[in-house]
């Protein structure tokens, strides 16, 4: 056999099968739908902005926020990328200047939620970068008021068994910057902290809407 | 939708197959469903002028090959080389084909991303030369100066495969 042949019989051999198609080409509609749409307003902004002569800080239009509840970010990069791997405990995520130690952890209205999940299942690199979606608005809305409603700090000690090292990181963006970083551990203590503060024992809410997503 | 007849057919029947290529182009077959999204997402407006060109999958193709290409300057890519190579699997040993299979993603994540087309729409695709030549802009001699430096790297995997000694 040629070695050409050995070669594409190689990748051929390697391939596995393709998981059933996520996506409906009504999803590749309405995703181009809303980018010309967003495309549009970000023309009109243009414009408004260079006939104000003014500099502005907000990113505008080329933050490009992806349309749609939910996507797998393939309509555009987002601006906030997933780390390779994430802050670990007991490192702090980075803190934005919009949270406090007593405030939401998530406050405000965030233009949309980029999710990285880092299972610590995942092939060949346990607790990497296994997947991430974005969500405008209307998708982050939930994950927002799942990480609203967790309890405060009780204190004390708290038990953290079957801690398996699972972490999501939930990067929420505003139109102004200062984007929010949130850190999940969905096993063992279930910790959620944001910078400025922590919350404990969080319920599988948050686990069981990532589990629905993969 | 007017313009968009056939899109939908389209997208059912070769999905697979380009998520294929998509999987051995970003190893990953999550990387692969946001490559071919994206190319899809693209082409869809320019629909009925893609299926007037006679070639919508070599299109839908080009266009994943590209974004792959722009992909690989911007974003981190989730792939570590291994050092060692595995044994040749045994027929129908899905653990060694699991580690076959790890180990020929991280020969092509070695390459350098134009390599990597090169190999994928040349061995995988079996495209011609100068077919790969017009999807990645380049000439002829330079898909078969890429295919030959590809090749080469991909040597010890492929003697390692064979167990034999390969000339590549």
């Amino acid at each position: 056999m040629s070695t050409d042949n050995e070669l594409a019989e190689l990748l051929h051999s390697v391939v596995p099968e393709p998981p059933r198609l996520p996506f409906l080409p009504g999803n590749v509609r309405r995703a181009t739908r809303r980018r010309r749409a967003i495309r549009l307003a970000g023309t009109a902004l243009g414009l408004a902005a260079a006939s104000a002569v003014t500099v502005l800080a907000w990113p505008g239009p080329a933050a490009n926020p992806p349309a749609g509840g939910v996507t797998t970010g393939a309509v555009n990069p987002p601006a906030l990328t997933c780390p390779a791997t994430p802050p670990a405990p007991p490192d702090r995520v980075p803190r934005s200047p919009r949270t406090t130690d007593r405030g939401p952890l998530v406050p405000g209205s965030p233009t949309y939620l980029t999710l990285c999940w880092y299972p610590v299942q995942h092939v060949p690199h346990p607790g990497s970068l296994a997947r991430h979606w974005v969500f405008d608005p209307a998708g982050a809305a939930p994950f927002i008021a799942d990480l609203n409603g967790f309890p405060a700090p009780l204190g004390g000690a708290h038990g953290c068994a079957m801690d398996d090292g699972s972490l999501a990181l939930l990067l929420f963006q505003y139109q102004d910057g200062y984007p929010v970083w949130v850190r999940a551990q969905p096993t063992g203590c279930r910790v959620v902290d944001n910078g400025s503060r922590y919350a404990f024992d969080i319920d599988s809410r948050l686990l069981d809407r990532i589990n629905r997503l993969s | 939708m007017e313009g968009h007849e056939g899109f939908g057919e389209f997208v059912a029947a070769r999905s697979p197959g380009l998520l294929r290529t998509g999987w051995l182009l970003t190893g990953d077959y999550q990387l692969a469903e946001d490559l071919l999204q994206t190319a899809l997402i693209r082409v869809w407006p320019h629909w009925r002028r893609v299926v007037g060109g006679g070639s919508p999958e070599a299109y839908v193709r080009r266009v994943m090959v590209r974004t792959y290409a722009t992909w690989w300057r911007r974003r981190w890519r989730a792939e570590v080389p291994y050092g060692q190579l595995p044994d040749r699997p045994a027929q129908g040993d899905p653990h060694a084909l699991t580690g076959l299979r790890a180990a020929v993603l991280a020969a092509l994540a070695e390459l350098p991303p134009k390599q990597r087309a090169v190999l994928v729409l040349r061995y995988y695709e079996d495209l011609p030369e100068d077919e790969i030549a017009r999807i990645l802009d380049c000439s002829p001699g330079t898909v078969k100066s890429q295919a030959a430096k590809a090749r080469a790297k991909l040597r010890p995997l492929l003697h390692a495969w064979t167990g034999e000694e390969t000339t590549l």
